[in-house]
């Protein structure tokens, strides 16, 4: 017969096993996380909008400290290949993504660019598939800051070196803000935008080409306030007759500075209310603004186009082709390839005609 | 990995947890058993519930006289009163019985009748009583006195007394009562007399009004009783948890509504990590209906640095899961180790930027079977742990994998077609726990 004291017993069992294994349970379950990344998701919600990827890139097999990166496609309108950039604290990172016999490979990776290092600021990219050089604008917050260039070897992405830094003419100590493809010129147009001595804001061309009106030295733009002086948020763009030049001041404001040729303004700049970092000005003058999860466009004068969730989906940059450009965008994403932890990526690349960019938000 | 000293603040919070419920499990049960354990003894009730009240009835004498024979002749002559619906006797020959009835607190109306032998005479002196003063020196008498009501305003009680020569069978059966019933009659006629309401599931059995009440099918009962009253009452069915209580009485119109336990809140932990709520409704013993709502804003990470850095002590992701689910218990509500099996449909919500909602395009919708195992003493708090797995039917799984951001995935995955990102097929995780506390309303 059973006794109570057995009862008891029982009870005390069942409570001791009770508790074991709700801790058993906590040491298991305490890494557990949801599967689930906003970014990735949003992406998916960009899907329905952007249509299927034109290009595939991958699997390329990588290691896990690639994954704070972005890629950098050629700038044509149909790449295969391309760079791997990662900014990390106190330089960039580049690797070469290579698809060769129906596959992809990764270079050796270009570390510790500029090599003199230092507080880096990464002001911007471009990739030339004819020469095979990639631009990359650094600065420090000095005023001593010059625009480094880096060129491979041509047919050899895997001997990346620095061919130099560079400075407009004339001008050898200044604070660089950016370089950046110049929308609606010639694919190989870059110019520089940079602060000197004096505070005020400059651009001048890399290349030859006059696609942008030149204000240099002769029609500077007054900073107003020593707060532009953060690199990677300067941005040159085609306002109707001039140009404009646009920084994003943090928060949700881009200031906006208008010229012409040999006309500089000097005044105040005028103030755009944006939801998320300018990434970008586009050859029609629209402004592309993307945040962790959203993509925004606006007017030059700073009305709304759409506000729509891209998330993982990133614009790159516009191409010219034959005339009409092209938005590129392009998704990375890292997946285990099996329990095991071997890591892969895969990226994704879509275009879509500028001219159509603002029905992306429909 | 899992650092040692979140293990230990999370483990003490467990144990503290588990000690709380086990102490009010404890105390309910107690109360529950006790409640119980008094089984009203019932004198032939030929009367249908709710017509009349109920009385004790004492009789102490000599063990020369047939207590017995007095006692139950005075006890069916009372019954023809319509005033009386039972009358529960105890001899103070039958200490045991009186033990039963001392616990048994429902006889709000108590006749001490004592008897003596003189000559060839027999003498009845008796005591009416409803209030405090009902019930002198036994133990009966006292559970009666609380049971009429302790805070009655009027202590209320009557006396008599008579003489007569020891009667024959026929006169103890008409005439020789004839003062103790008018008594009697007299006494409960000006009682003040509300009526109560008694709901719950039907099928309940109800102990405390003396007989126990069977509830009807419409779950509703009407019965009169005497005011104020205080009742410890105590019900149950088979296939529900045992309740109990104290009910006091004071007028008329009132309800007593037994508890149906049919709704259920949880607190719980998803993944041991974020806290959930869950409304769940069991219209039978076993079966249920639940609604659950799972926020991952806000979580605990147990996780160990990693690269010689400290991971996040919470972690945070905007993403909702709202789902329904059906169960089953595997063993009766009395139990207190019950295991369950059940099923939940949810879909993932999610907000970027917290601007809108959008429902999850890389897993929208899963599929979460689950074993389960409740724990707790009492009726009303329970602890349980849940394992289960999820299945979305209709997931991108290389997106799904791309959402671990390159990290190893903290449960065991399984996927079928669409390995590229973007592609349509299945995702299974396992396995996946839950924990919490279980609030029976």
């Amino acid at each position: 017969m059973k006794t109570r004291a057995s009862s008891l017993g029982s009870a005390g069992a069942i409570l001791a096993r009770t508790v074991a294994t709700l801790l058993a349970a906590v040491l298991l379950a305490s890494c557990w996380r949801p599967i689930f990344d906003e970014q990735v998701s949003s992406g998916a919600l960009f899907y329905d909008k952007i249509g299927s990827p034109f290009r595939t890139i991958g699997p390329v097999s990588v290691n896990s400290d690639m994954i704070d990166g972005a890629f950098l496609p050629e700038r044509i309108l149909d790449p295969y290949n391309g760079f791997w950039v990662r900014k990390e604290s106190s330089s960039v990172t580049v690797n070469f993504i290579k698809y060769s016999g129906g596959s992809y490979a990764l270079s050796t990776a270009a570390t510790s660019m500029p090599a003199n290092g230092g507080s880096l600021g990464f002001a911007g990219s471009a990739y030339f598939a004819t020469n095979q050089t990639i631009i990359l604008g650094t600065g420090d917050g000095t005023a001593t800051t010059t625009m480094s260039l880096y060129t491979f070897t041509a047919g050899s992405p895997d001997s990346l070196s620095l061919t130099g830094n560079y400075a407009p003419a004339g001008v050898q100590s200044v604070l660089g803000l950016g370089a950046t493809q110049v929308a609606g010129s010639p694919s190989d147009t870059i110019a520089f935008i940079y602060r000197n001595t004096s505070s005020q804001l400059m651009a001048a061309n890399y290349t030859s080409s006059s696609a942008v009106p030149a204000i240099g030295s002769n029609a500077p733009l007054d900073a107003g306030t020593a707060s532009v002086d953060a690199v990677g948020r300067a941005f040159i763009g085609v306002d109707g007759a001039g140009s404009a030049l646009y920084y994003y001041g943090g928060g949700n404001t881009v200031l906006r500075w208008t010229w012409t040729t040999g006309v500089g303004a000097s005044g105040t700049p005028a103030t755009i209310a944006v939801q998320d970092p300018l990434v970008a000005v586009l050859s029609d003058g629209t402004l592309v603004c993307q945040g962790k999860d959203y993509l925004d466009a606006y007017r030059p004068d700073g009305s709304e186009i759409f506000s729509t969730p891209a998330g993982s989906v990133r614009f790159v940059q516009e191409v010219d082709y034959s005339g009409v450009e092209y938005c590129i965008f392009a998704q990375s994403l890292f997946a285990p390839k099996d329990n095991s932890g071997d890591t892969s990526v895969y990226i994704e690349l879509w275009r879509r005609p500028t001219g159509s960019f603002s029905s992306l938000g429909n | 990995m899992v650092s040692g000293r979140r293990i230990f603040a999370f483990a003490a919070a467990i144990f503290a947890a588990v000690l709380a419920t086990v102490a009010v499990g404890s105390v309910g049960a107690q109360a529950a058993a006790a409640s119980t354990a008094a089984t009203p003894t019932v004198s032939a009730p030929a009367k249908k519930f709710g017509e009349g009240i109920s009385m004790l009835l004492q009789v102490s004498g000599p063990k020369t006289l047939d207590l017995w024979r007095y006692g139950d002749t005075l006890s069916a002559v009372l019954m023809r009163s319509q005033l009386l619906h039972s009358v529960h006797r105890a001899y103070n020959d039958d200490p045991a019985r009186l033990e039963s009835l001392a616990r048994y607190e429902g006889d709000p109306v108590v006749l001490d009748l004592r008897l003596s032998l003189e000559g060839r005479h027999v003498s009845a002196r008796w005591e009416i009583s409803s209030a405090e003063g009902a019930a002198k020196g036994t133990a009966a008498g006292a559970a009666a006195g609380a049971a009429a009501g302790a805070g009655a305003a009027e202590a209320k009680k009557v006396e008599g007394s008579f003489t007569k020569p020891a009667p024959s069978e026929d006169e103890l059966a008409s005439s020789f009562w004839v003062e103790t019933v008018d008594a009697v009659n007299g006494f409960l006629s000006k009682l003040q007399v509300a009526h109560l309401r008694i709901t719950g599931l039907p099928g309940t059995v109800v102990q405390g009004f003396g007989d126990p009440i069977l509830l009807p099918d419409s779950g509703s009962l009407v019965l009169p009783l005497i005011v104020p009253a205080r009742i410890s009452w105590a019900a149950g069915t088979p296939e529900r948890y045992p309740e109990s209580g104290v009910f006091y009485a004071s007028k008329d119109g009132e309800t007593l509504a037994i508890p149906r336990r049919q709704w259920a809140l949880d607190f719980g932990a998803y993944g041991f990590a974020f806290p959930e709520l869950r409304l769940s409704f069991a219209p039978a013993s076993r079966f249920f209906a639940r609604a659950t709502i799972s926020q991952f804003g806000f979580g605990l990470s147990l996780q160990s640095p990693r690269d010689g850095v400290e991971e996040p002590l919470t972690l945070s992701f905007p993403l909702l899961q709202a789902g329904l689910g059906l169960g089953s218990y595997f063993a009766p509500p009395m139990k207190e180790l019950r295991t369950y099996f059940a099923t939940d449909f949810f879909v993932r919500l999610f907000s970027p930027q917290n601007r809108a909602i959008y429902l999850d395009p890389v897993a929208p919708i899963g599929v979460q079977p689950s074993y389960g195992i409740e724990w707790g003493r009492g009726p009303v708090a329970r602890l349980y742990l849940e394992m289960g797995a999820v299945y979305y039917p209709w997931a991108k799984p290389g997106l799904m994998l791309a959402s671990l951001g390159g990290d190893s995935p903290s449960s065991l995955v399984f996927w079928g077609n669409g390995w590229f990102p973007g592609e349509n097929g299945w995702f299974l995780e396992i396995p996946i726990f839950r924990m919490g506390l279980r609030l029976r309303l």
